[in-house]
């Protein structure tokens, strides 16, 4: 075999009869000797099942579609720009944004919204998976229940709690008077409107949640459960020794997913609020829609670069964490 | 069932109907009312139900435009959902199968597409890609229930055809798992594995490993 006369014999006899792209691999990792790596390239490029082209069409239209509108964004948030003519400016934006108290506000609101909605609904999504897997009366029909809201238009549940939530005829405070509690202006309330929103929106999306973690649970051996019940461990230590630590994939998929929603959540936050009372429950996505429909691309298109600045600060270094973590698992 | 079960399942039921139901009820009382009672926003039965009228309404609107936007939609949905399946799960195959620069590359850019927003949400596909990367990554070989999306099933198929080639170039034969096949102490290579520095991409491909290893340590 060529393949071996090449190479130090001792270190690659395992590799004799293995999948050849494999072999093409570790013998590269290993290869001390240039001659022997180049030799080792050809073969790859003849064998190998995994080939680059593969990325060709996707790329492109990844390209087509969002790398050149991105950079296009980068350039733009830099002018002043009426979508026709451009003067650039530099980072006279980025002043202008960071000068104006309510947009700096509206970071705030963004964070505080993000993770409260996504802490909620990792925390409750575990709750409600570990509950509707447990053999409950009903189960299926629990499970579909919860996931409904998921399915309709966040514009069309935005609209129905909007009316729901009014602060005098609203079905919500209603039922509070009549069980002799004063409800609270939930949309009204400058204080409480984002965590209103907050709410609704843990509501509409707590369903995934749920989802995903009942698929993590049901990758977790049933022998795991028995081992500890034989040691004596109760439900609550199940929880926190089993379940918890072996769900973890299942955690970091949603924790990431709502973190990020919620980073760049509007259209929920635009049809209960616009925004409203005053700039109580801006975020930066509808302070940046604001700012476009005024006509203030550049500025607007700032925002988008900010906003993209600040989830990638967000969610990296908790990828990083999250994915050590799991390695030390 | 025990009796527990049962007992518990109600409370659930009744919990579940005032949170998840009562407001799908509200919106269909309130879709059936005319606009003067509607606008009390109530939560009563209709007076009067105007279920056909305000349907026609709402259809006949600005010349039939909601059968347009239903068609757009679905030609949209269609053909997006298509390209979506087929391109990034090409592009998640190769990134997981073939771990190097290049794809640390792609990887990269694939997960930039994830948290910007800018342009839009015309970039499902970035999303996509990384979702079919920790597909593969993350999940069992036997994911068991509920795999939501349709390029997620597809993804599924794609992993269990290809299952055959994980774990050092050894053929599975069904019902195998990496245990099975990596030779010695599974902690030592796992060990190994982690200290074999082959990118950011390639810790996919590790995790992995561990994964399927994780079931033979208790």
């Amino acid at each position: 075999m060529t393949l071996m006369s090449l190479s130090r014999p001792n270190s690659l006899a395992f590799l004799a009869g293995t999948n050849p792209d494999k072999a093409m691999f570790v013998q590269c990792v290993t290869c001390a000797r240039p001659g022997q790596t180049a030799t080792v390239k050809i073969m790859a490029k003849r064998k190998s099942a995994y080939p680059y082209w593969f990325h060709v069409p996707g790329i492109f239209i990844y390209a087509l579609l969002f790398l050149v509108p991105s950079a296009s964004a980068f350039f733009f948030s830099m002018t002043r720009w009426d979508l026709f003519e451009w003067t650039w400016i530099g980072f006279e934006n980025y002043e202008q944004f960071f000068k104006e108290p309510f947009l700096v506000e509206g970071i705030w609101h963004t964070v505080i919204y993000a993770f409260l909605t996504s802490g909620t609904k990792t925390v409750l999504g575990l709750l409600l998976a570990v509950l509707l897997t447990s053999g409950l009366k009903f189960q299926g029909f629990l499970r579909s229940t919860v996931f409904f809201p998921v399915l309709v238009s966040t514009i069309g549940v935005g609209i129905a709690f909007a009316q729901m939530m009014h602060p005098t005829k609203g079905t919500i405070n209603v039922t509070l008077a009549a069980i002799g509690i004063d409800g609270p202006g939930w949309l009204v309330d400058p204080e409480l409107a984002l965590y209103t929103v907050a709410i609704v929106d843990i509501w509409k999306g707590v369903g995934l949640a749920t989802l995903i973690y009942i698929a993590g649970l049901a990758s977790i051996s049933p022998e795991y459960y028995e081992a500890a019940r034989i040691d004596g461990a109760t439900r609550v230590q199940q929880f926190w020794r089993v379940t918890v630590p072996l769900v973890r994939p299942a955690t970091v998929t949603v924790l990431i997913l709502s973190l990020i929603g919620g980073l760049r959540s509007f259209d929920i936050i635009w049809a209960m609020t616009r925004g409203g009372p005053g700039f109580a429950s801006d975020v930066l996505a509808s302070v940046i829609f604001k700012q476009y429909q005024a006509g203030f691309y550049g500025l607007s298109t700032a925002g988008s670069v900010i906003l993209f600045i600040m989830v990638a600060l967000i969610i990296m270094p908790i990828v990083y964490f999250l994915n050590r973590r799991e390695v030390d698992l | 069932m025990t009796r527990r079960n049962a007992i518990i399942g109600w409370i659930t039921l009744a919990v579940f109907f005032v949170i998840f139901i009562v407001p799908f009820i509200f919106i269909f009382l309130t879709a059936a009312k005319d606009v003067q009672e509607s606008a009390m926003l109530e939560f009563s039965w209709p007076s009067n139900w105007h279920v056909w009228e305000n349907f026609m309404a709402v259809i006949k609107a600005r010349n039939y435009m909601l059968l347009l936007a239903y068609f757009n939609s679905t030609v949209i949905t269609v053909g997006a959902i298509t390209l979506v399946v087929v391109l990034s799960a090409m592009i998640g195959y190769i990134i997981q199968r073939r771990p190097g620069r290049t794809n640390d590359v792609v990887m990269a850019t694939i997960m930039a597409g994830l948290m910007i927003s800018a342009g839009g949400r015309a970039h499902n596909l970035g999303p996509a890609i990384l979702g079919t990367v920790q597909d593969i990554a993350w999940y069992d070989p036997d994911p068991g229930i509920l795999q939501p999306v349709l390029w997620r099933a597809f993804v599924q198929v794609l992993y269990r055809n290809n299952s055959a080639r994980l774990g050092r170039g050894r053929n599975y034969r069904r019902g195998q798992t990496a245990t099975d096949l990596l030779p010695g102490d599974p902690t030592a290579i796992k060990t190994g594995y982690r200290n074999t520095d082959c990118g950011a991409v390639c810790h996919n491909l590790q995790r992995l490993h561990q994964y399927a290893i994780l079931p033979s340590r208790s």
